[in-house]
C-alpha cells in the first residue's frame, strides 16, 4: 500500500470512527432537544391538530402545497426525529393558533431570525448539495432558505421569459420564489449587468444557469462553485477539450482560469478579460517586430533585391502583423499534446 | 426544416388531445398546458456578435407541459420548441415516493469567431509586405534575408460560418425504500454532446516565411458522465458516497497540414524549425478520463453546531499521451451558533495535494527535418547543434500542495442590522518552480516563479442593514494581500548579459560585425536572460461594493449599486495594477398587472496599466 493510499485509508477510518463515535454518545432524544441548527421558539401549550385544521382558512395555500413535492412526502421519508408530517412539520403545533386564530401562535417562517428559518428545513434537508449549507456565503450573510424557495411550491413551466427578459432554462422543481437566473440577480445587480456584455455565457439565452456553476447552498471553493475540488475543474466540466494534462502547459492556464477569463461577461472576446494583445502582453514581452518601422530609404536602395523588395512595407506593417491577436499563431494557447514550430522553444510555444 | 416544425406542432397537438381525454377519468388527474407564439428575428451585423447562442431565422414556437397522477404513479413533462436547433424537453416519474425519476435535453447553437486574417485590409495578394528588422543577413559569402518581407494569410475556409450545436441530456434516479429508508442509492448520467465546425489558426511558417493559416476543424466531441452512489440519513448524521467516471469522446479525424519550407535565401532558419516542406498534425484534441470518488459527511452537534467534512480522489487520464494526474482533497467545516442565536461562527480547513506527472521531451522524437543529418543548411544557425541539444524535462506547473484555513462569522448587533466579516490563510506550495530543466548544462534551466510558494490573507467586512421595511442596503469591503503571487518570472526585458548559443561572434558575441549591418539577430535569449519579472495577478487587492434597494411599493422597485476595486503588484516589475469603477441603476416598475418594464443602467471602466516590453529577439 502506498502512502498515498495509507493517508486516504487513515483518513476515512477516522471519519468513519468520528461519525460512530458520536452516533453513539448522543441518544435520538438528545438529537431531538438539543441539536437543532438554531434555538426555534416554542409554542407553549400548543398541540398537534393535523394539517386539514390549516385548510379550513388557508385553502389557497394549501391548494399549491398538496401539489408540491413538501405535500406529496410519503411517511417513510420523514426522519423519525420528525413528530408530524403537513404544515405542522415546519409551522410547529397549531391547536392554540386554530382555536385563537391569533398569529402569535404559530411560528412563521418568514418572521423568524433567518438562521432560525433556515433551521426548520435542515431538521429533513441535510443531504446532496444543502450538507454544507449552515457554512456557505449565503446561511452567514443572513439570507434563510425562504428568500430563494417558495416552500408552498408554484411553478410555471412554460414562463418563456422572466421579468428581465432573460430566457429560462428547464430546471427540476426546486420550489424558487422566482425563476433562475432572475431570483440570483435580483441580489447580484453587478452580475446582471455582466451577463448582458456583448461576451457571455449562454445565460439570457437560457441555455445556463447560475445553479449550472454555483451552488447556492454552500462549497468550499469560492464563490460558492460547484466543485469540491478547485477552480479549474469546475471549468473543464464542460471545456474538458482543455482537461489535459498536456505534455506543453501554460503555467497560467492550469493556475487558475480566472487569470485570463472573466465567467459573467466581458467586452473583449472569449469571456476574456482584456482583448488580445494587451491580455498577453502584462506576462510576456511582444515580439521585437512589432516595434520596427520600416527604414524605406534603405530598403528602396538595396542593391540584394529579391523580389520582395520592390514593395516598400506600409509604415505599420509590422503593427498590423503583429498586434493582432497573438492567438492566431499561438492558438493551442489552453496547452498541447504537439510540438511548437522552434527548436530553441522546445516545442512549447503552442502554436499546432 | 419545415417538416420538422410541422412535426413539432403535430406532437404538440397530441398532447393537447391527450390531456382532454384523459382529464375525463374521475380518480386521475391530468393537467396540460400548451403555449404556442411566433418569433420574428433580423440582424444586420456579425452573426457571432448578435445572435452568438440564438436563433437568427424567424418561425413558429411553443411548448407543452403535462402532469399526471394515475394510482401511485405521478408523471409529468415538458418541451419546448424554439427552432429545430434550440430546443427542450423534459419528464419526470414519481412511483410512490420510492422511485423518483428526472430526465432532461437542451439544446442550441453556439456560433463562433471566424476570423478573416485581414481579408478587407489593405494588403497586397495573400499577405502583407512588412519589414524584416534587418536590412540584410549575411553569411560569410552571400546575402540569406534582405529587406521587406511578406506575412502572409491564408484563409482554406473562407465563407463558412462557424458553429458547434451544443446539447446536454441528464438522467438522474434515486431509489428509496420504505423498509428501510435512511440508505438512498442514486444513479445519474449526463451527456453534452458538441457537433459542428470551429476555425483554427496556426502558424504555418517562421518569421520571415511568417505564414498564418485559418482553416475549419469539425468539432465532434462526448462528454458522458456516469455518477453513481448513495447518501446514509440517520438520526443526526448523513453522509454519501458517489463515484463518478467522465469519459471525453473525441470523434473527429486528425487534422493534417503540410508545413510550409523554408529554403531558399531564408534557409538560414531552416536549422531551427522541428518540421518544414513536412506534413504534420495540428489542432489536436486528446480524449480524456477522469474517475472520481467523493465521500461527504454531515453531523449535527449539540449546541446548534455542525460539522461538515469531505474527502474527493480524482484521477485524469489523457489517453492520447497516458499522462495523468491525481488530486486528493480534504475538506471540514466546524459551524456554531452563540450568543443566543445572534453569532454565527464558521471555521473551516481544506488540503489538497495536486500531483500531475513530469514529462521528458525528446525533440527528436517530434523532428521531421532531422536538422543533425540536414548538411545542407549553412550559415549562423544552429546547423552545428543537434536537435537533442535542446531536450529537456518538463516539470509540470499544475503540481502543488495547498492549504487553506478561514473563520467567517455574521453577528447581529442590532435587529435590522448585521456584521459580517470573515479571514482566510491560503498557502499553494508549488512542487516546482521549474517548467524546463535542460539536459544540456550549457543551457540555464526556465521557470516561471521566482518563488513556488504564495501565501494568501485574506479579510473581509461587510454591513448588512435593513433601515426601513421599504430600504435595505449592504455596504462591504475585501482585502487579500498575496506574498509571491504568481508570475511569468523574468518574463520580460533584456539585462546586460547578453548570450550567444552557437553565433559566430566568438568572445563577444553580442554583435555580428560580419554583417553589413552589425547585428545580434541569432542571438538566444531565454528567460533566465531576461530580467524582469511580470504579471498581471493582483498581490494587494481592494475591493468596496454598496448595494441598496428601495421598494416603496409593490409596483415599484430601484436598485443602487456601486463597485470599486483597486488591484496592484509591486512584487512583480511590470508595475501592474488595475482601477475599475462599476455603477449600476436598475428599475423595476408594473403599472398593470402582468405588465412589466425593467429598465437598467451600467457603468464600468476597468484600466489597466502595466509595462509591456518588447524584447529585442523573442527566441
Amino acid at each position: 500500500m502506498s502512502k498515498v493510499q495509507r493517508k486516504r485509508l487513515f483518513f476515512v477510518v477516522v471519519l468513519g470512527l468520528f461519525l460512530a463515535g458520536i452516533a453513539a454518545c448522543v441518544s435520538m432524544k438528545d438529537t431531538k432537544r438539543e441539536s437543532e441548527n438554531a434555538k426555534l421558539p416554542v409554542i407553549e401549550g400548543a398541540k398537534y391538530v393535523g394539517s386539514q385544521a390549516c385548510a379550513y382558512c388557508h385553502q389557497d395555500v394549501v391548494k399549491d402545497f398538496s401539489a408540491s413535492i413538501h405535500g406529496r412526502i410519503a411517511a417513510f421519508e420523514i426522519k423519525p426525529s420528525t413528530e408530524v408530517r403537513g404544515c405542522e412539520a415546519c409551522h410547529g403545533p397549531a391547536s392554540k393558533h386554530v382555536e385563537t386564530g391569533n398569529p402569535q401562535y404559530i411560528i412563521n417562517p418568514a418572521k423568524l431570525k433567518p438562521v432560525q428559518a433556515s433551521a426548520i428545513c435542515e431538521k429533513c434537508h441535510t443531504d446532496k448539495e444543502t450538507m454544507d449549507w449552515r457554512g456557505s456565503k449565503h446561511a452567514l450573510n443572513g439570507v434563510s432558505c425562504i428568500k430563494c424557495h417558495s416552500i408552498h411550491g408554484k411553478k410555471d413551466k412554460l414562463a418563456y421569459r422572466d421579468k428581465l427578459g432573460y430566457r429560462h432554462k428547464h430546471m427540476k422543481d426546486v420550489l424558487l420564489v422566482k425563476p433562475e437566473p432572475e431570483l440570483c440577480l435580483s441580489c447580484h445587480k453587478d452580475i446582471m449587468a455582466k451577463t448582458n456584455y456583448p461576451n457571455h455565457h449562454p445565460v439570457k439565452e437560457g441555455k445556463m444557469t447560475c445553479s449550472d456553476c454555483h451552488n447556492p447552498h454552500g462549497s468550499q471553493v469560492n464563490p460558492l462553485l460547484r466543485t469540491d475540488e478547485r477552480k479549474n475543474e469546475l471549468c473543464l466540466k464542460c471545456h474538458t477539450r482543455y482537461q489535459g494534462p498536456f505534455t506543453f502547459e501554460h503555467p497560467p492556464v492550469v493556475e487558475d482560469c480566472t487569470i485570463c477569463h472573466e465567467p459573467h461577461g466581458t467586452v473583449a472576446d472569449n469571456l476574456l478579460k482584456q482583448n488580445e494583445p494587451f491580455l498577453c502582453l502584462q506576462c510576456h514581452g511582444i515580439h521585437f517586430h512589432a516595434n520596427l518601422r520600416p527604414d524605406t530609404g534603405t530598403i528602396q536602395s538595396n542593391p540584394h533585391g529579391s523580389g520582395y523588395t520592390s514593395v516598400v512595407p506600409h509604415d505599420n506593417s509590422m503593427q498590423m502583423v503583429m498586434m493582432t491577436r497573438c492567438t492566431q499563431c499561438h492558438s493551442s494557447i489552453h496547452g498541447s499534446d504537439l510540438p511548437s514550430l522552434s527548436i530553441p522553444g522546445g516545442g512549447s510555444r503552442f502554436t499546432k | 426544416m419545415k417538416e420538422s416544425k410541422w412535426i413539432w406542432f403535430l406532437i404538440i397537438s397530441f398532447f393537447v388531445t391527450v390531456g382532454v381525454a384523459r382529464a375525463e377519468e374521475p380518480k386521475d388527474t391530468f393537467k396540460c398546458s400548451v403555449k404556442m407564439g411566433y418569433h420574428f428575428v433580423g440582424h444586420s451585423d456579425e452573426k457571432t456578435k448578435v445572435g452568438e447562442y440564438e436563433t437568427l431565422s424567424s418561425g413558429p414556437d411553443g411548448g407543452v407541459d403535462f402532469d399526471a397522477v394515475m394510482g401511485k404513479f405521478l408523471f409529468g413533462g415538458h418541451m419546448f420548441y424554439y427552432d429545430t436547433r434550440d430546443k427542450e424537453w423534459s419528464g419526470y416519474l414519481d412511483y410512490a415516493r420510492i422511485i423518483r425519476s428526472n430526465y432532461s435535453y437542451n439544446s442550441f447553437i453556439h456560433r463562433t469567431r471566424h476570423d478573416r486574417l485581414f481579408a478587407n485590409k489593405d494588403k497586397t495578394s495573400d499577405g502583407f509586405t512588412a519589414v524584416n528588422p534587418f536590412a540584410w543577413l549575411w553569411n560569410g559569402s552571400e546575402y540569406e534575408l534582405e529587406g521587406a518581407q511578406k506575412a502572409k494569410y491564408t484563409d482554406l475556409d473562407t465563407g463558412r460560418d462557424y458553429q458547434i450545436h451544443r446539447s446536454e441530456q441528464k438522467w438522474d434516479t434515486e431509489f428509496q425504500a420504505p423498509s428501510f429508508p435512511y440508505v438512498i442509492p442514486e444513479v445519474s448520467i449526463r451527456q453534452e454532446v458538441r457537433k459542428g465546425w470551429r476555425q483554427h489558426t496556426f502558424m504555418a511558417g517562421k518569421c520571415a516565411a511568417c505564414h498564418v493559416v485559418g482553416t475549419g476543424l469539425r468539432v465532434d466531441e462526448r462528454t458522458t458522465d456516469i455518477k453513481a452512489g448513495g447518501t446514509l440519513k440517520y438520526g443526526i448524521i448523513t453522509a454519501s458516497y458517489f463515484h463518478t467516471e467522465r469519459d471525453f469522446d473525441n470523434k473527429a479525424l486528425a487534422n493534417y497540414y503540410n508545413f510550409d519550407g523554408v529554403g531558399g535565401d531564408k534557409a538560414v532558419y531552416r536549422s531551427r524549425l522541428l518540421y518544414d516542406y513536412s506534413t504534420s498534425e495540428f489542432g489536436e484534441t486528446p480524449e480524456v478520463q477522469k474517475h472520481m470518488d467523493s465521500l461527504k459527511a454531515r453531523v449535527r452537534l449539540p449546541h446548534h453546531s455542525t460539522f461538515y467534512s469531505s474527502y474527493v480522489y480524482s484521477r485524469v487520464v489523457n489517453n492520447t499521451t497516458d499522462n495523468s494526474y491525481n488530486m486528493d482533497t480534504y475538506f471540514a467545516r466546524l459551524t456554531t451558533l452563540l450568543l443566543n442565536n445572534k453569532l454565527s461562527i464558521s471555521g473551516h480547513f481544506k488540503y489538497y495535494n495536486l500531483d500531475n506527472e513530469d514529462v521528458i521531451i525528446d525533440l527528436n522524437n517530434y523532428n521531421i527535418v532531422n536538422i543533425a543529418a540536414d548538411t545542407s543548411v549553412s550559415g549562423p544557425g544552429y546547423g552545428g547543434l543537434p536537435v537533442t541539444y535542446w531536450n529537456y524535462d518538463r516539470k509540470s506547473s499544475m503540481s502543488r500542495v495547498v492549504t487553506e484555513t478561514g473563520v467567517d462569522f455574521n453577528y447581529n448587533i442590532a435587529p435590522r442590522y448585521s456584521l459580517i466579516g470573515g479571514y482566510t490563510l491560503k498557502r499553494l506550495e508549488r512542487d516546482t518552480n521549474y517548467s524546463k530543466e535542460y539536459f544540456n548544462t550549457a543551457l540555464a534551466n526556465d521557470r516561471y516563479l521566482d518563488d513556488g510558494t504564495t501565501t494568501y490573507n485574506m479579510f473581509k467586512l461587510a454591513l448588512n442593514a435593513r433601515t426601513f421595511n421599504s430600504l435595505t442596503g449592504r455596504v462591504s469591503y475585501e482585502f487579500y494581500h498575496a506574498k509571491s503571487p504568481f508570475q511569468n518570472w523574468h518574463g520580460i526585458c533584456y539585462g546586460t548579459g547578453w548570450y550567444n548559443i552557437n553565433g559566430p561572434g566568438g568572445s563577444d558575441p553580442s554583435i555580428d560585425s560580419s554583417q553589413p549591418v552589425p547585428t545580434p539577430y541569432y542571438m538566444i535569449f531565454r528567460n533566465v536572460y531576461r530580467t524582469n519579472d511580470a504579471s498581471n495577478v493582483p498581490e494587494n487587492h481592494h475591493n468596496i461594493k454598496l448595494s441598496t434597494t428601495w421598494t416603496p411599493s409593490a409596483w415599484l422597485s430601484a436598485n443602487l449599486n456601486l463597485q470599486y476595486t483597486h488591484e496592484d503588484n509591486n512584487n512583480a516589475d511590470n508595475g501592474w495594477h488595475n482601477n475599475t469603477y462599476q455603477a449600476g441603476l436598475n428599475l423595476w416598475i408594473m403599472p398593470v398587472q402582468k405588465i412589466y418594464i425593467t429598465t437598467g443602467y451600467d457603468y464600468q471602466k476597468s484600466r489597466y496599466e502595466t509595462y509591456y516590453c518588447a524584447d529585442l529577439f523573442g527566441g
